[in-house]
């Protein structure tokens, strides 16, 4: 193959060819590959859009509104995107995509729109709307407008993607506003009562008034009533998005007239690009127990491969000072054994970056070696707690989020001690707990293997931590490593680096229900 | 670039939005939905609006609905249309109340397949399905 | 409630019941013989006396009494025989005419009382109120029906004719409320009394869920439109039917009988309240509201449901809405048999069909009827199919002996038990419709079309996998199809149109024609408001007697009362 046809395209697109952008859409859209390396390259493009999610229940009149507002916007003068999501069905993965059909004529050089089917999202936004709003970008628009469907869990993801989430709400809307209080009324940064024509418009934007404070801002959120019918509260409404959105002036996009030519051909086949399928660019990534050693070690590698990251553990000082190296990170303190605790840092995960990717359980407990007739059930009960329920919990709570994305990728730290006995260290409750963790992974992974979710564990050998620190200096300790371990060491920093990076990233995208064990040997023997 | 994932077709289904008639090309929706396809479902005014959602829409397939009149004169503006935009690679299908002294200008006009009722669902969204990956395939070429 | 039968006949009843029941099990062992009809409702194998005691006695009476149940009147055929309305249209006003002239040869359009009749079809665009010079619509012009755009072309329709004697049914969509004006404006233009004028709009612009996938006002814009044309005519056209409620198209999009009559009724109510809610007295406009009823797909679910819509409208009308002059609790109706159930696959077949249809249409005592041609699945109907399907009716009123007794299938057990289910069911169904907010909300939220949509699409798979039978479709298939003769339209009625339409606004006075138009949109804004209701048609009759093209006008009405898409 002459070129990189995908280079080329990209080219043109960023001249303003509608013809090469619809393409490159489809191309994301059909192969999650294309669309990981266009969110890669285009990762850093200069242009960037405001963009603006519509969301709301079935018939509540997003599309109406998004109709009402794009003339506006055109006459405005601003370069204008609109992805219009819809269901696809979950058993043939066909879709009617019947958002445009009340966009009217959309034949304007300034406005491009484009219907996508969720393609297995529930619902919830298609996997390439990112990407298409990427591409929408570089082929100049200034606003992005996203239509997406629902008042449920789905919705809630939008989030990650719109710089303004804006939840429609038409009048008449009883039980379905109280069901949406939990999750997408909570998020949303405006509300607009639609078909404010109708009878019971007024009540409906009274009854938004009690939805208390909530939005990016976590503030009172404005409430706009708006009539397709009158074209009422439309200017207020884009004046009002505008201010929040802060565009003062509509940025000069200039197109070349021309198609530049596409730059020298990029290196081929696989080689050049293989480090790319590590790359976490954009992606968002919990680490528990962060405050130091192997958890820190965690949260530094996954922010180095592009992850925003959310680190926790229970020293906030402590984690402070690794967020303080940090570009992207947020700094959630909290006890995993604490389900308060647990709930805060997966909200601080949403709220900051609207999605989670990543989760790295790694916080742990262990204790000085003691024989098992004598262990104590404090001992035994908090173990567990720590070890086990934290892990689970934290799993429950950032995989229900990865599950409504459809994608995620959960890295379960055990131990060698889960995979065989650690006499003569005696703790069997650590034992026990990670070998606990050896099978939950396993379980987790089939039960969510359709769903997007991968779960896998790394179980690591010894390596120099402060629950080991006093080993690293002890002679005898030594000793004990040079017997069992075929390594004859304990690990160095940094070797679990590549475990880490692979299981967390598309690398592994077939991977799941696995424990990979990183111990010089130790359980191959 | 590597194995692609299974296609799922695009179509574009439209219809005149001076024409009321919609039950067949909701049936037919909802039966290439149930056979996997994408069915971006609009009503034109002129047939170069048909051209510019199409391309848009990046499809793989148009299909032309008549239930009232405009048969030959609108599909062969359609297919002109198409022809000018330089996707005259764009299959066109057309069905509804397809009158026998209709069927000769239709197929002189380039139109793919005409459905007039009557055939079973399984073939027309056979015919889509195929249409569309022929297209596709011609494109990558 | 009155009981059916007295304890000894029920003795007698029962006991041949449980004897009828052990000579099926002896011959047939378990079998049990049950079907279902078109809605899913489960039949016997046969019905008994027991079934009457679904009904209350007093829902059945006799016909000419409430609830309407057996007919409107106490006699029906034997004294004023059905209408007989053959759809007709197509090309421009001067080419339609000769074909009027064709029919009224043949002993067709007849209209009550010596009267002539014409149920007159438009082309898609005038019937969506929209000109002939509007780009890309040229392909449509005269296709499926008469193109006309201005008062001048109903002059010219009707040229000669005394419209105070002609009931004229005039089949259209978005563009009714224009179509009308131009209807009434010719009338005045003739020196015509409006208020003597007689005729039937259909009005569908109510309609949001059967044959409705082209441009329309905005769901709440039409219901006031609704209103403001059956205000204005109570008033000054009372002998014009303001609205049909067409259960007809609801059908033909899909919907099964008990869907089609519930959405029928819920609309009658929308409808109603939208008039209560502007001050209007229901009983001043609801007597000129109609029903247009599909048959020919059920033979008995059809005469039951048209049973059952008699009685759900008198009750209803009476009960919700407040009616208290008989005529507004009288749905009448007018049938007509089922297109979409004609094949393109061996077309003589249809005739045989529409006979049948037409036949239970008569059964059910429906008051006008149209048999549609054998040929319309081909496209629009050559003379001879529309003499046919006139002979079709000609045979039923006079030699089949049909009309002979009223509500000849009252008391039937299997009919009265069916047409108090198929109520009940639609009763269910309306319930639904008030829990989710009413019908307007259930059109905006897409609900009641997806409704359609589904039995629409359930049907068509029930024909594939060969559940339900259509001959000559998926059983008794032959190869070789016969060589049907094909009404081609006349490709010139466009230019023809065209040309017209030049030269008539050419020669109107603008500024007239302008001026009218403004009146039109201030009218519109008033009503939209809420009041002065009926302006707005009275503005529309104006602008059409100052020369307004129907698209000119449409253009108006959909700025200020909104479009649907
Ligand atoms: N009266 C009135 N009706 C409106 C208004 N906006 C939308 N509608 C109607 O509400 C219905 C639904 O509108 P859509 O814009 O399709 O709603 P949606 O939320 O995009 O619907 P889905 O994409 O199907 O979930 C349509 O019938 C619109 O005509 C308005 O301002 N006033
Ligand atoms: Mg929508």
């Amino acid at each position: 193959m002459a070129g990189d046809p995908l280079t080329a395209q990209l080219d043109a697109i960023r001249a303003g060819d509608r013809r090469a952008l619809a393409t490159v859409i489809s191309a994301a859209e059909n192969d999650p590959r294309v669309a990981a390396r266009l969110d890669r390259e285009l990762a850093d493009t200069p242009r960037r859009a405001r963009r603006v999610g519509l969301t709301g229940t079935p018939g509540s009149g997003k599309s109406t509104l998004l109709a009402e507002l794009v003339k506006l916007l055109l006459e405005r003068g601003h370069m204008t995107g609109g992805l219009l999501v819809d269901p696809s069905s979950p058993l043939s993965g066909g879709a009617v995509l019947g958002d445009r059909a009340r966009l009217g004529r959309t034949s304007d050089p300034r406005l491009y729109v484009r219907s996508l089917g969720s393609r297995g999202g529930h619902g919830a936004v298609a996997a390439a709307t990112r990407t298409a709003i990427r591409l929408l970008e570089l082929w100049g628009a200034d606003l992005v407008l996203v239509e997406t469907v629902g008042a449920g869990q789905g919705d809630v993801d939008i989030r990650g993607l719109v710089d303004l989430t804006v939840l429609v709400v038409p009048p008449g809307l009883g039980d379905e506003l109280q069901a949406m209080k939990a999750g997408i009324m909570e998020v949303a940064d405006l509300f607009v009562v639609t078909k404010a024509d109708r009878p019971g418009a007024a009540a409906a934007a009274a009854a938004l008034k009690d939805a208390g404070i909530g939005g990016r801002a976590r503030g009172h959120r404005e409430i706009i009533e708006t009539s397709a019918l009158t074209g009422g509260g439309i200017v207020t409404l884009a004046d009002h998005l505008m201010q929040q959105l802060e565009v003062t002036a509509v940025p000069a996009v200039v197109h070349s007239e021309t198609v530049t030519p596409p730059p020298p051909p990029a290196p081929s086949a696989a080689s050049g690009r293989l480090h790319e399928t590590f790359d976490l660019t954009g992606r968002v990534a919990i680490i528990t127990g962060a405050t130091a050693g192997l958890g820190r070690r965690f949260a530094e590698v996954l922010h180095a491969a592009g992850a925003s990251v959310v680190i926790t553990g229970r020293r906030a000082e402590r984690l402070q000072e690794v967020a303080a190296q940090l570009e992207r990170a947020v700094v959630a303190p909290a006890d995993v054994s604490d389900a308060e605790g647990r709930q805060a840092v997966v909200r601080a995960a949403i709220d900051t970056y609207g999605r989670i990717d990543v989760l790295v359980n790694n916080a742990g407990v262990s204790g000085p070696p003691v024989p098992s007739e004598e262990m104590p059930a404090q001992r035994w009960d908090d173990t567990f707690a720590v070890n086990i329920t934290g892990l689970f919990e934290m799993a429950r709570l950032a995989g229900a989020q990865m599950l409504a994305q459809r994608s995620g990728s959960i890295v379960n730290i055990t131990s060698v001690f889960g995979l065989v006995a650690n006499s003569p260290v005696n703790d069997s409750a650590y034992a026990a707990s990670k070998g606990a963790v050896v099978n939950l992974t396993r379980a987790l992974a089939v039960e969510w293997a359709m769903r997007g979710v991968r779960v896998n564990a790394i179980a690591p050998g010894w390596f120099p931590s402060e629950m080991t620190s006093d080993m690293v200096e002890d002679e005898s300790s030594q000793t004990y490593i040079r017997r069992c371990c075929p390594m004859q060491r304990m690990g160095h920093q940094g070797e679990l680096d590549g475990a880490l990076l692979f299981l967390a990233s598309d690398a592994s995208s077939y991977c799941t229900g696995q424990t990979l064990a990183i111990d010089g040997g130790w359980t191959a023997r | 670039m590597s194995a692609p994932e299974p296609l799922v077709p695009r179509v574009l289904l439209t219809k005149s939005f001076i024409d009321s008639h919609d039950r067949a090309i909701k049936t037919i929706a909802l039966a290439l939905r149930d056979g996997g396809c994408e069915v971006i479902l609009v009503d034109y005014e002129t047939p170069s609006d048909v051209v510019d959602v199409a391309i848009d829409e990046d499809v793989d397939v148009i299909g032309v609905s008549f239930m009232s009149g405009g048969q030959v004169a609108v599909t062969q503006a359609i297919v002109t249309a198409l022809g000018e935009a330089g996707r005259g690679d764009l299959p066109v299908v057309v069905g509804g109340t397809i009158r026998p002294f209709d069927v000769d200008d239709l197929e002189s006009s380039g139109v793919r397949a005409i459905f007039r009722g009557g055939e079973k669902l399984e073939r027309v969204v056979e015919t889509f399905r195929d249409l569309a990956a022929e297209s596709r395939r011609r494109r990558a070429e | 409630m009155k009981s059916w039968l007295s304890e000894s006949a029920a003795r007698v009843v029962d006991g041949a019941a449980s004897r009828w029941l052990e000579s099926r099990a002896k011959r047939y062992g378990e079998r049990t013989f049950e079907a279902t009809n078109r809605s899913g409702i489960a039949l016997q194998p046969v019905y008994g006396p027991r079934d009457l005691e679904q009904t209350p006695v007093e829902d059945v009476g006799m016909p000419g009494q409430f609830p309407y149940t057996r007919n409107l009147y106490p006699v029906h055929y034997q004294y004023q025989p059905w209408m007989d309305l053959q759809i007709i249209g197509y090309g421009v006003a001067t080419q339609l005419r000769e074909r009027m002239d064709l029919l009224q040869a043949e002993g067709g359009a007849r209209g009550y009382f010596g009267g002539e009749a014409y149920n007159i079809i438009f082309d898609m665009p005038t019937s969506m109120g929209i000109d002939p010079d509007f780009p890309a619509v040229q392909g449509a012009i005269g296709d499926c029906g008469v193109s006309i755009c201005t008062a001048a072309d109903f002059e010219t329709l009707f040229a000669g004719k005394n419209l105070e004697s002609t009931h004229v049914s005039m089949v259209c969509n978005a563009g009714s409320p224009g179509i009308l004006a131009l209807y009434l404006a010719a009338a005045r233009n003739r020196g015509a009394d409006t208020t003597k004028v007689g005729g039937n709009i259909t009005n569908y612009i109510w309609d949001f869920f059967g044959h409705c996938g082209g441009i329309n006002f905005s769901p709440r814009g039409s219901y006031r439109l609704c209103a403001d044309i059956a205000a204005y005519c109570a008033r000054e056209a009372p002998r014009m039917n303001a609205i049909t409620i067409s259960e007809h198209n609801i059908c033909e999009a899909g919907a099964n009988n008990v869907q089609a009559v519930a959405f029928s009724i819920a609309t009658v109510i929308a409808l109603g309240e939208e008039c209560a809610s502007l001050g209007i007295d229901p009983d001043a406009v609801i007597p000129r509201w109609g029903f247009h009823v599909r048959y020919g797909e059920d033979f008995f679910e059809d005469v039951a449901k048209t049973r059952a819509l008699r009685r759900l409208y008198a009750k209803l009308n009476r009960d919700r809405l407040g009616c208290r002059k008989d005529a507004s609790l009288q749905a009448r109706i007018h049938a007509q048999t089922a297109g979409s159930l004609l094949t393109v696959q061996q077309p003589l077949n249809n005739l045989v069909r529409n006979a049948y249809g037409a036949l239970s249409a008569v059964l059910a005592g429906v008051n006008g009827m149209t048999i549609n041609a054998y040929d319309e699945a081909l496209g629009i109907p050559t003379e001879e199919a529309v003499t046919l399907s006139l002979r079709t009716s000609q045979i039923l009123a006079e030699e089949t002996g049909v009309t002979k007794v009223t509500d000849p299938l009252g008391g039937s057990f299997y009919v009265e038990r069916l047409t108090t289910e198929i109520e009940q069911a639609a009763l269910a169904l309306i319930a639904e419709i008030d829990a989710r907010g009413g019908l307007i909300e259930c059109i905006e939220s897409g609900w009641i079309t997806d409704q359609v949509a589904a039995s629409a699409y359930r049907w068509r798979r029930e024909v594939e996998e060969g559940d339900r039978v259509l001959v000559g479709v998926n059983r008794y298939v032959v190869d070789e199809e016969p060589d049907i003769k094909v009404f081609r339209p006349d490709p010139q009625a466009a230019a023809i149109a065209l040309e017209n339409l030049e030269r008539h606004r050419a020669q109107r006075d603008q500024a007239a024609t302008d001026a009218a138009l403004v009146r039109l949109r201030e009218a519109g804004l008033t009503v939209r408001d809420g009041r002065q209701i009926g302006s707005v048609t009275e503005s529309l009759v104006g602008a059409a007697q100052a020369g307004a093209t129907l698209g000119e006008m449409q253009s108006v009405l959909h700025d200020v009362f909104g479009r649907n898409k």
